[in-house]
């Protein structure tokens, strides 16, 4: 008997954790502004997610874009998704210039989604 | 392991006892080891997007509503950050406000008056991502219920 529970548990937590790691892929480390008034995610709304790194420029799925192609990434995802709105995160940088930001704004207005939210720490201001 | 248990019979049972238990401690060990996450817990703020250019092209003039009437209809925080002077400095529609406290008070003072105030949050393009978001943070947490960013 022993052998076996031994056996379940660590399917369990196999499948526990790698399901965890499925879920943090291809993120990468930013540093995040900071806010009071953010709330948990619990939406399994389908989501595009745009990074703005530091240095620069704009990525999807892992991979370098520029704005034109960020707009026929959230439009096709949209076709995929039933031509329904969809969910934009944009997980910036804090230091990123707010230029960067309003030309990615401009882009997802466009496409006509308005449910755009910003990944941020909690916490009490930058 | 259970023959080699049998032909030890001499063993005290407390050592027959400590692998099991040995075996569990090391489980969770390693559990809460892997999924305790190193990473800080992201959360969402929700925002919106006011296109100002496009929706001043629709409008009769370029020029910004005279403070009288938009203290009531909106609210537009312009943030812009002087060269020399350290500090940032906000302008609410079009009256200069130096410190983000102020800033707080008299967005408090305006939402407590009309909560559903569409308050349009307007950095200039050089002022970061981190300071921007401060300040429509500020807004959202003084529970104003419609905050724009500009997008141009």
């Amino acid at each position: 008997m022993t052998p076996m529970i031994d056996v379940t548990f660590l399917l369990i937590i196999f499948f526990l954790v790698s399901s965890h790691l499925a879920k943090q892929e291809n993120f990468l480390p930013l540093d995040l502004p900071s806010a009071a008034a953010g709330i948990a995610d619990f939406s399994d709304r389908p989501t595009v997610t745009v990074q703005v790194p530091k240095d620069g420029g704009y990525q999807v799925n892992g991979a370098e874009v520029s704005l034109v192609q960020v707009r026929s990434i959230i439009l096709t995802r949209m076709q995929e998704e039933g031509g329904g709105p969809i969910r934009i995160r944009i997980r910036t940088d804090r230091n990123v210039a707010y230029g960067t930001l309003a030309k990615l704004l401009k882009e997802c207005a466009l496409t006509g989604n308005s449910d755009i939210v910003f990944a941020v720490y909690e916490g009490e201001g930058a | 392991m259970k023959t080699r248990f049998a032909s030890q019979g001499s063993r005290t049972s407390l050592d027959s006892m400590m692998t099991p238990m040995i075996d569990v401690v090391f489980l969770l060990l390693v559990f809460f080891l892997t999924t305790a996450s190193f990473q800080r817990l992201e959360k969402l703020l929700p925002s919106a997007v006011s296109a100002e250019s496009e929706s001043q092209a629709g409008g009769t003039s370029d020029e910004p509503p005279k403070p009288s009437e938009s203290d009531v209809s909106d609210c537009v925080i312009k943030i812009n950050r002087p060269e020399g002077s350290g500090g940032f400095q906000y302008r609410f529609n079009d009256t200069p406000i130096t410190s983000l406290e102020e800033l707080g008070s008299r967005l408090r003072a305006v939402i407590r008056v009309r909560p559903d105030v569409p308050i349009v949050v307007d950095p200039e393009d050089s002022i970061s991502a981190g300071d921007a978001l401060r300040v429509y943070d500020l807004a959202k947490s003084n529970g104003a219920l419609a905050v724009y960013m500009v997008a141009r």
